[in-house]
């Protein structure tokens, strides 16, 4: 029997939110409402000018191995599988949100009847996976990982950032990397054996010349916005700098039109 | 606290606030009342004042329990809970319900077999029999009734502290405090059911309750200001950051402290000790406040519940 993880590597996630797009469709979630099985948090690092950093932070449910939302729920519909896939049955689950309150990494959302109807619109009645209300989180695309298929979030990662692993094989690259000890937990003081492992982002620092700073929005001698006392360019000055319209561009045909 | 970041829960608003309050509070009313009638407090027949407080907390959990189903995100499903226990016995709200269905309905069976029928209901086949079933099966009701509010009462508190996360509810002093707080709102509201309903002139019972009313929210105080400590000195940020919410809120502070605590506190003393007289206002006042204070400590206690998320765990590594 498999057993699944994950790792997230947060030195090349680009932030692209490409893995929250596909997981949006696949999973049929209200993302119209910011309702997203997994997000990319967008952060910021540092506070000086040496060593600020951006950051992206991906995020979905860590399909803990003690799992606090699986003890708190009382109808038996959050569930943990025999693969470590933690689910919850839409058909069981009457929304009390206990479980939204026992996760401590914040992964789980409600769905309503108005979400239901909304996503009837949007991914149509006959194609709708789930159509009860109640709450909703990842479940690591478990169709597509029994179907032998990898989650949607980790196949569309352009970057592979998100690498799938099965703990229960030794010769896994994925899970020989979480063995070593290089990408960690969240929260493991808490006690929940998340499976959600993270590679922490490596120390950078942006250089740039001190003496050539000269203020805000001006950086290594570059102003972003144009030099200064020189006046904007006109949209004809624009087209005559960018030269010729390649007829070869798949684009030409709508700027014909 | 730099490089932390913290988020509130707005699942859990007034409404489960509401269901707590009236859950553990209606649950205390319906234990005590029973058991004054049963053991006939200080001497003297208690029926009417039992009847009084097993319907009172019958309403109240009603209306907890309604509050908690208008909450619920998907209603047709709520017939599973009832079920729950026998394959989630790990769930506290599985218990709970049981606890206070069970507790309503024995309670409310007992009050009915101690009190005359209602001309109106003389019809009720359904009343007669729990007229006839209150009587025979008096005792195993009236402590099956005393059982379940009290296990209703602890389970508001066990409720919050199944959740990890959160330090402010994940403690032993949770359940503590909020069955205390139960207890001491209940004996209030028996008090206020007493003075302006009943009126049975039981003045040693009445007595009795504002002592022990006194004793509950000495204790109180006491846990409120041990999770004080708990929280303000707290390894953990979330935990500090929920004592600076509640003890930087004058509503929490002035409200529940103040109002809620002290104040009821330092009537009932000063109506004890007798220097005041102990008047029905006085006690009715005292009670009211208590009953403030018993909302407020559930709405606060809720909303300063703070989740932290250790991004920075991974930002650096040097």
């Amino acid at each position: 029997m498999a057993h699944y993880a994950m790792v997230i590597d947060l030195n090349t996630c680009t932030g692209c939110n490409a893995c929250m797009a596909a997981c949006a469709i696949e999973n049929q979630t209200p993302f119209w409402d910011n309702k997203w099985r997994t997000k990319v948090h967008d952060l910021t690092r540092g506070d000086s000018d040496g060593d600020t950093m951006r950051i992206f932070f991906p995020r979905l449910c860590n399909h803990c191995d003690n799992p606090p939302c699986v003890t708190v729920c009382p109808t038996g519909a959050t569930y943990k599988l025999d693969n470590g896939i933690v689910d919850v049955d839409d058909e069981i689950c009457m929304g009390c949100q206990a479980c939204t309150l026992a996760c401590p990494y914040d992964e789980r959302y409600a769905i309503d009847y108005e979400d239901n109807t909304a996503k009837r619109e949007w991914y149509g009645e006959e194609t709708l996976k789930k159509t009860r209300p109640g709450v909703d989180k990842c479940n690591f695309c478990r169709d597509r990982v029994e179907d032998g298929r990898l989650p949607a979030c980790v196949e569309t990662c352009v970057g592979n950032s998100r690498m799938f692993a099965d703990l229960d094989d030794p010769n896994d690259p994925v899970t020989q990397l979480i063995k070593s000890g290089q990408a960690q937990p969240l929260m493991p003081h808490l006690g929940t054996k998340p499976n959600v492992y993270y590679i922490p982002v490596k120390h950078q620092t942006i250089h740039f010349e001190r003496h050539e700073f000269d203020g805000m929005g001006k950086e290594g001698g570059l102003e972003p916005m144009g030099p200064k006392g020189v006046p904007a360019r006109s949209d004809e000055q624009h087209a005559e700098a960018a030269g010729p319209f390649d007829p070869a561009s798949p684009f030409a045909a709508l700027n014909q039109a | 606290m730099p490089n932390m970041y913290y988020f509130g829960q707005d699942q859990w608003n007034w409404i489960i606030a509401v269901y707590l309050f009236l859950g553990g509070m209606g649950a205390m009313v319906m234990a005590i009342a029973t058991w004054i009638h049963r053991y006939r407090a200080f001497g003297q027949d208690n029926t009417r004042l039992m009847v009084w407080g097993n319907f009172a907390g019958f309403a109240m959990l009603a209306l907890g329990s309604a509050m908690l189903f208008y909450h619920l995100l998907d209603h047709l499903a709520v017939w599973r809970v009832f079920i729950g226990v026998f394959y989630k016995p790990d769930a506290w709200i599985a218990w709970g319900t049981w606890s206070i269905v069970l507790g309503m309905i024995w309670g409310v069976v007992y009050a009915i077999g101690h009190m005359e029928t209602p001309g109106f209901l003389s019809w009720c086949r359904l009343w007669r029999f729990a007229k006839w079933f209150g009587q025979k099966y008096a005792a195993p009701l009236a402590w099956g009734t005393i059982f379940m509010s009290v296990f209703t009462a602890v389970y508001t508190g066990m409720l919050l502290m199944s959740y990890p996360a959160v330090d402010l509810w994940h403690n032993t002093g949770i359940p503590v405090l909020f069955t205390v707080s139960a207890i001491s709102t209940a004996l209030a509201f028996m008090l206020i059911l007493q003075k302006l309903f009943v009126r049975d002139g039981n003045t040693a019972l009445s007595h009795s309750f504002e002592k022990w009313d006194t004793w509950m929210i000495g204790i109180e105080l006491l846990v409120v200001m041990a999770l004080g400590f708990y929280l303000a000195y707290n390894a953990h940020e979330n935990a500090r950051v929920s004592y600076e919410i509640l003890w930087n809120n004058p509503w929490w502070v002035y409200g529940f402290i103040g109002l809620g605590l002290i104040a009821p506190f330092v009537l009932n003393l000063m109506a004890l000790r007798k220097w005041i007289p102990e008047t029905a206002a006085v006690v009715l006042s005292s009670a009211t406040l208590v009953l403030l204070g018993g909302y407020l400590l559930r709405h606060f206690i809720l909303l300063a519940g703070v989740y932290e998320l250790p991004y920075t765990q991974f930002f650096a590594t040097h």
